[in-house]
C-alpha cells in the first residue's frame, strides 16, 4: 500500500464501507473485516491506475453489493430455477430496494403523463407555498432572536399610569441612573433616531442614523461583521467621534470593502471615522449609521426630556417581572427626590422579542393555517387521483394477485410510485419555496425580522417531511384500498350498482372545496373591485408630471438658515423654464399623517365646547397647491414664501370645512388661530377643493392649510410640476449645490408613486387572496375530476348494461353530469352562505363595494360552475365512450 | 447430505470460486484476481458477491478457512467434499454439452459469457 492514499481511494473506501449494509446480515457479521480488507487491496491497485479506475471499480462494486444476494443463485443452465441452494425468492424488503422495481415504477408513471404532471404540480405547488410560509413563520415567530441569549433582551420604558399614553421614552439622565442603581440587568442602554447628511461621498447623501447611549452594542452582544464596537471614551460626552455602519450601507457605499473601516464619514462638516460594521441581522430597520449620542451634562440633568428608546439585558435567571419590579422600586425613590419631574412616573419592561413580533403573530398564523389546509386538501386530492389510477389498474393488480404476487408486493408497487411523485414534487416545492423566500423581503418589507429570513435546513427538512408524509397519505391509503382482498371481485363481477353511500368522504371533500373556492373567489373579486374603486377615487389633485423630493436638513439646525435655503430654492426652481410651480408641504396626501388640531375662526362657533373646530392640517407653501393643481374655489393662493417668523401667516381652508362649519359664509380675510385662541392669527386667503389627505378610502374631512414662514418645517416634502423630469433632476442638484454644497437631495420620485404606495396594502391583499382563490379552484377541479373518474370506472359495468339495453351515450353523460351538478350546486350554495357569514370580516377592508355584492358572488359562482363543468367533462366523455362489449366481458 | 450431486447445480460464482482454490489456498482478493485473469475479465467479482458465496460454501462444508492468516485476510482451501462437488458439477456440465453436441449444437467461438 502506498504511503499516501489518493483521495479518490479514500472516498471509494468510505462509500464501500457504508454500502456494506446491502449485503445480507449473516454474511456481513462474519466477513465484514475481510470485505473491507479485500476492497482495500482492490482499490489500492485501482488507485495506482488513476481516479477513473477507482471510479469504475467503485461502480462495479456498488452493483456487486446490490446484487450480492444472487451470488448463490444457480446459473441459467440449472433447470428448476428454484431448486438451487440460495435464497432466491426475494423478500418484500429486498424488492423495495431493487433498482429494477423503481425503474419499473418510473416507467409506469411515464405512461400516464397527465396523472404524473397533475400530481407533481399539485404537490410541488402545495409544498413550495407551505414551506415558504413555514420559513416566514419559523423565522419571525419561532426562532430565537439572532442575539446571544436574545430572550434576556427587554425594551425599557418610563410609565405613567395616569397619562393617556401609558409608556414613554426615557430621559437619558434617568437611563444612566437606572443602569447605575439596578442589580437585575447586565446593562441598560438606549437610542434615538437622527437622520444625518454625509458629504464624504461623490454627492451629499442622506443617511438613516441612530444616536446610541453608552453600552448600546454590549446590550445586544452581537459581534460586528468588521471592526469593533465603540470604545468607552467614544460613548461619552466630549469623547472622540466614531461611527458604526450597517451591512446595507457598507454594501451600498463601499461594496463591502474591508478597508471601509477606518475611513471617515463627514457629517455636519465633521469627520466621523468608521470603526465597525454591524451584520444585516442586527436590525430590520433601514438604519445606515450609528453614532454615539455623547449626551452632554446639561441635557443629562433635564429629567423630563424623554427621548431615548430603552433596551436592556437581564442577568441570567432574573425574570421579566423581577427586573421590572426593581426598576420601579428605584424610580419610587426618585419620585420622592425629584417630585417635580419624577412624581407619577414608574418603569416598565417588556420582552424585546414579543414587542417585535406581537403585531404579526395573528396574521402569520392565519396565513399559515390557510396554506396548511390548502396543502392537506391538495394531498387528499392526489390521494383521490391515485385511487382512480389504482382503480383503472385494478384488473392488472388483481390478476397479479391471482398469479401469486403478494398483497405486500401490490402495495409496494403503488407506494413506490407515490414516493417517486413525492420526491419530484418535493424538489419542485423546494425550488418554488426558495424563489418565494427570495421575494418575501421586498413584498413583506414591513414584517418584523424579515431581514433574518433565509431558506435554511429547517425549511428544507419541512419540505422533506411534508412530502414524505404526503407520499404516505396518497401512496399507502390507495394502495391499501386497492389491494383489499375483495378486489378479486373486480375480475369476476366488476362493481355493479354502486350505491350513493360510497365515497362519502370524498364527496364531502369536494363539496367543501367548491364552497371554499366560492368564498375565496368571491372575496378576491370583492377585494379587486375595492382596489379598483380606490384607484378611481378623485383625489382632488392632478399628479401627472409632478415630482417630490427632500433636501437634507435637521431639526436641530438653525431655523432661519434652513428657511433661507427653502425660500431661495423654491424661488429659483420656479424660475426654471420647465417648472410650472414649486412648493413644499409637511406631509403629502395619503401618507398616513392624519393628526387633528383645534382651530378657532373669527365669527364662527365650532361644535367643541370652547367654540373650536377639529380639523386636519398641513403646513404648506402656496406653490405646493398650484403644483398639484388643487382647484381654487375662492380667494387667491398664499403669497410666495418668506423666511420671517414674526409676520402673520396665511391659511387656506378646504371646501368640506366651509360645508361643515360655515355654510354660505365668506371666510376670506377672517382670522384663524391654531390650538389656542391667542397670539398672531393666520389670515384666511382662499378656499380650496377637497384633497384626499387622509387617504383614498376616507371621505373628505375639514382641512386647514397654513402657509408659514419657510424654515418652520425643516425637512418638508418639496413638490414641483415640471415639463421635463430629467432636466429637473440635474437642475435641482445644481441649484442645491450652489445654495449649500453640504446638503443631500434625496427621495426624488413622482408624486403619483407616493399615492400608489398608499394602495400597496389593498393591492397585496387582493393579490394574496387571488392566489389562494386560484389554488383553491385548481384543487376543487382536481377533486371533482378524480371523484367522477373513479365513479365512472366503478360504474362502467352498470353503464354498459344500460347501453346494451338501449340507453344513449348522451344519457350516460347526463347521468354523470347530474351527479356532479348536485355536488357542485351544494358546494356553491354553501360557499355563498360562507361568504355571507364572512360579511363582517370583509366589511372593514372593502371600499365602495358591499360584501354581499351580487356581481362578485355571481362571478364566483359562475367561475366555479365553469371550472367544475370542465373538470367533470373528462369523466362524462369517458362514460359516453364505454363500449358495452368490453365492459361486460370484463377484459 | 454427503452426496456431491445434492449440491448441484452450483451458481457460476460458486463454481469459479471452487475452481480458483483447486491449485492452492488463496485469500479473497487472490480469488477475485484469479477469476478475473482466467476469464479474461469476463467475470469480475466484487466483495459482496464473493463473500456471500464464500459464506455459503463454508456453511455447506465445501471450503474452509485454512488457518493461515496475514493481517486481516483469511486464506481458504478446498475441502475434499468441495473437490467432489466441483467434479460432479463439471460432469453435469459435460453431460449438458455432450447432449448439445449430439444434436449438432455448437458454439461458434468458445467465448465465456459474462454472467449477471
Amino acid at each position: 500500500m502506498t504511503p499516501s492514499i489518493p483521495r479518490s481511494v479514500k472516498v471509494a473506501r468510505a462509500v464501500h464501507r457504508a454500502l456494506l449494509v446491502l449485503v445480507a446480515r449473516d454474511v456481513r457479521q462474519i466477513y465484514r473485516a475481510e470485505m473491507v480488507a479485500t476492497f482495500e487491496a482492490a482499490s489500492a491497485e485501482a488507485g495506482a491506475r488513476g481516479p477513473l479506475a477507482v471510479c469504475l471499480l467503485l461502480l462495479r462494486e456498488i452493483k456487486d453489493l446490490a446484487t450480492a444476494h444472487r451470488a448463490n443463485r444457480p446459473s441459467g443452465l440449472a433447470l428448476p430455477a428454484n431448486a438451487g441452494t440460495g435464497a432466491e425468492v426475494a423478500t418484500p424488503r429486498r424488492v423495495w430496494f431493487q433498482t429494477s422495481a423503481w425503474r419499473q415504477a418510473w416507467r409506469s408513471l411515464r405512461r400516464r403523463p397527465a396523472y404524473l404532471t397533475a400530481a407533481v404540480l399539485t404537490l410541488g405547488f402545495g409544498a413550495g407555498v407551505t414551506t415558504a410560509v413555514f420559513s416566514l413563520v419559523d423565522t419571525v415567530l419561532l426562532k430565537p432572536l439572532p442575539f446571544p441569549d436574545g430572550d434576556r433582551l427587554v425594551t425599557v420604558y418610563e410609565s405613567s399610569p395616569s397619562a393617556r399614553e401609558k409608556t414613554s421614552l426615557i430621559a437619558p439622565g434617568r437611563l444612566e441612573d437606572w443602569h447605575r442603581l439596578n442589580r437585575s440587568f447586565v446593562a441598560l442602554s438606549g437610542s434615538y433616531s437622527e437622520n444625518v447628511t454625509d458629504t464624504s461621498g461623490a454627492e451629499p447623501e442622506r443617511l438613516e442614523g441612530r444616536r446610541v447611549a453608552p453600552r448600546f452594542f454590549a446590550v445586544y452582544a452581537m459581534p460586528p461583521l468588521a471592526g469593533r464596537w465603540f470604545t468607552n471614551e467614544e460613548e461619552w460626552a466630549n469623547g472622540p467621534r466614531a461611527a458604526m455602519i450597517s451591512d446595507r450601507f457598507w454594501a451600498r457605499r463601499f461594496e463591502r470593502d474591508p478597508a471601509a473601516v477606518g475611513r471617515p464619514l463627514i457629517i455636519g462638516g465633521r469627520s466621523y471615522p468608521i470603526v465597525g460594521v454591524m451584520p444585516g441581522a442586527f436590525t430590520s430597520a433601514a438604519t445606515d449609521v450609528w453614532l454615539p449620542a455623547q449626551t452632554n451634562q446639561w441635557l443629562m440633568r433635564i429629567r423630563d426630556a424623554r427621548f431615548m428608546a430603552g433596551i436592556g439585558r437581564l442577568r441570567p435567571g432574573i425574570s421579566l417581572e423581577a427586573g421590572g419590579r426593581e426598576l420601579a422600586t428605584i424610580q419610587e425613590a426618585f419620585a420622592r427626590e425629584f417630585p417635580k419631574t419624577d412624581a407619577g412616573w414608574s418603569a416598565e419592561i417588556r420582552s424585546f422579542k414579543e414587542g417585535r413580533i406581537a403585531n404579526s403573530r395573528r396574521g402569520l398564523l392565519l396565513v399559515f393555517g390557510a396554506v396548511a389546509s390548502l396543502w392537506i386538501i391538495a394531498v387528499a386530492n392526489i390521494a383521490g387521483l391515485t385511487l382512480v389510477q389504482v382503480h383503472r389498474r385494478a384488473r392488472e393488480l388483481a390478476i397479479r394477485a391471482a398469479l401469486g404476487a403478494s398483497r405486500a408486493r401490490a402495495i409496494g408497487t403503488v407506494m413506490r410510485e407515490g414516493f417517486l411523485i413525492a420526491a419530484l414534487g418535493g424538489a419542485l416545492g423546494a425550488g418554488l419555496a426558495a424563489w418565494l423566500v427570495s421575494l418575501m423581503p421586498t413584498l413583506l418589507s414591513t414584517t418584523p425580522r424579515i431581514n433574518e429570513l433565509t431558506l435554511d435546513w429547517r425549511a428544507l427538512a419541512f419540505v422533506g417531511v411534508t412530502s414524505l408524509l404526503a407520499a404516505c397519505a396518497f401512496g399507502v391509503v390507495p394502495a391499501l384500498a386497492g389491494s383489499r382482498p375483495q378486489l378479486s371481485r373486480v375480475i369476476s363481477a366488476g362493481s355493479r350498482g354502486v350505491a350513493g353511500g360510497q365515497h362519502r368522504l370524498q364527496r364531502l371533500l369536494v363539496v367543501g372545496q367548491v364552497a371554499l373556492s366560492v368564498l375565496l373567489v368571491g372575496s378576491a373579486t370583492l377585494l379587486l373591485r375595492s382596489y379598483y374603486n380606490l384607484t378611481q377615487v378623485d383625489t382632488g389633485i392632478d399628479t401627472s408630471s409632478t415630482v417630490t423630493f427632500h433636501v437634507g436638513a435637521a431639526w436641530a439646525e438653525d431655523r432661519w438658515h434652513v428657511g433661507q435655503l427653502q425660500e431661495q430654492l423654491i424661488a429659483r426652481l420656479e424660475q426654471l423654464p420647465h417648472v410650472r410651480a414649486a412648493g413644499l408641504t409637511n406631509f403629502l396626501p395619503a401618507t398616513g399623517a392624519t393628526l387633528r388640531y383645534q382651530v378657532y375662526v373669527e365669527g364662527l362657533t365650532g361644535p367643541n365646547t370652547d367654540g373650536s373646530m377639529t380639523v386636519g392640517t398641513r403646513m404648506i407653501s402656496g406653490g405646493y397647491l398650484r403644483a398639484i393643481r388643487a382647484s381654487l374655489v375662492a380667494g387667491e393662493w398664499c403669497p410666495a414664501p418668506k423666511t420671517d417668523f414674526k409676520a402673520p401667516g396665511t391659511a387656506i381652508v378646504n371646501q368640506r370645512f366651509v360645508e361643515v362649519h360655515a355654510p354660505n359664509q365668506d371666510l376670506i380675510g377672517r382670522s384663524m388661530w391654531m390650538i389656542q385662541r391667542t397670539g398672531t392669527p393666520f389670515r384666511i386667503v382662499a378656499v380650496v377643493g377637497n384633497i384626499a389627505e387622509d387617504g383614498q378610502a376616507t371621505s373628505p374631512v375639514p382641512y386647514v392649510y397654513t402657509c408659514n414662514s419657510t424654515g418652520a418645517w425643516p425637512d418638508p416634502e418639496y413638490v414641483a410640476r415640471t415639463a421635463d423630469p430629467a432636466a429637473f433632476a440635474t437642475d435641482l442638484r445644481r441649484l442645491v449645490r450652489e445654495l449649500d454644497p453640504n446638503r443631500a437631495v434625496f427621495g426624488l420620485r413622482p408624486v403619483q408613486a407616493v399615492l400608489d404606495a398608499a394602495l400597496d396594502q389593498p393591492r397585496l391583499d387582493a393579490a394574496m387572496l387571488g392566489l389562494f382563490a386560484g389554488a383553491a379552484v385548481t384543487l376543487a377541479a382536481i377533486g371533482l375530476y378524480s371523484l367522477f373518474m373513479l365513479m365512472v370506472s366503478e360504474r362502467a359495468r352498470e353503464m354498459a348494461v344500460r347501453l346494451a339495453i338501449g340507453a344513449e351515450p348522451r344519457q350516460l353523460v347526463q347521468l354523470v353530469m347530474a351527479g356532479a351538478g348536485r355536488l357542485i350546486a351544494g358546494g356553491i350554495v354553501t360557499g355563498i352562505v360562507l361568504t355571507a357569514a364572512a360579511d363582517r370580516l370583509l366589511r372593514g377592508v372593502l371600499f365602495g363595494v358591499s360584501p354581499l355584492d351580487a356581481h362578485a358572488l355571481a362571478a364566483a359562482a359562475l367561475t366555479l360552475a365553469v371550472v367544475s363543468a370542465v373538470a367533470v367533462a373528462g369523466p362524462a366523455l369517458k362514460a359516453a365512450r364505454i363500449a358495452p362489449i368490453d365492459a361486460l366481458k370484463g377484459d | 447430505m454427503d452426496n456431491p450431486n445434492d449440491f448441484l447445480p452450483l451458481s457460476s460464482h460458486q463454481f469459479h470460486i471452487l475452481l480458483a482454490l483447486t491449485d492452492r489456498e488463496r485469500h479473497g482478493y487472490a480469488v477475485i484476481q484469479d477469476i478475473d485473469q482466467r476469464t479474461d475479465g469476463a467475470m469480475r467479482l466484487g466483495t459482496g458477491t464473493l463473500y456471500t458465496a464464500i459464506a455459503r460454501l463454508v456453511e455447506l462444508g465445501l471450503i474452509a478457512d485454512s488457518g493461515r492468516a496475514d493481517e486481516r485476510r483469511r486464506y481458504y482451501r478446498l475441502l475434499p467434499l468441495g473437490r467432489a462437488v466441483l467434479r460432479a458439477e463439471t460432469a453435469r456440465l459435460e453431460a449438458l454439452v455432450f447432449h448439445a453436441h449430439a444434436r449438432g449444437v455448437r458454439a461458434s467461438a468458445p467465448a465465456l459469457r459474462r454472467q449477471s
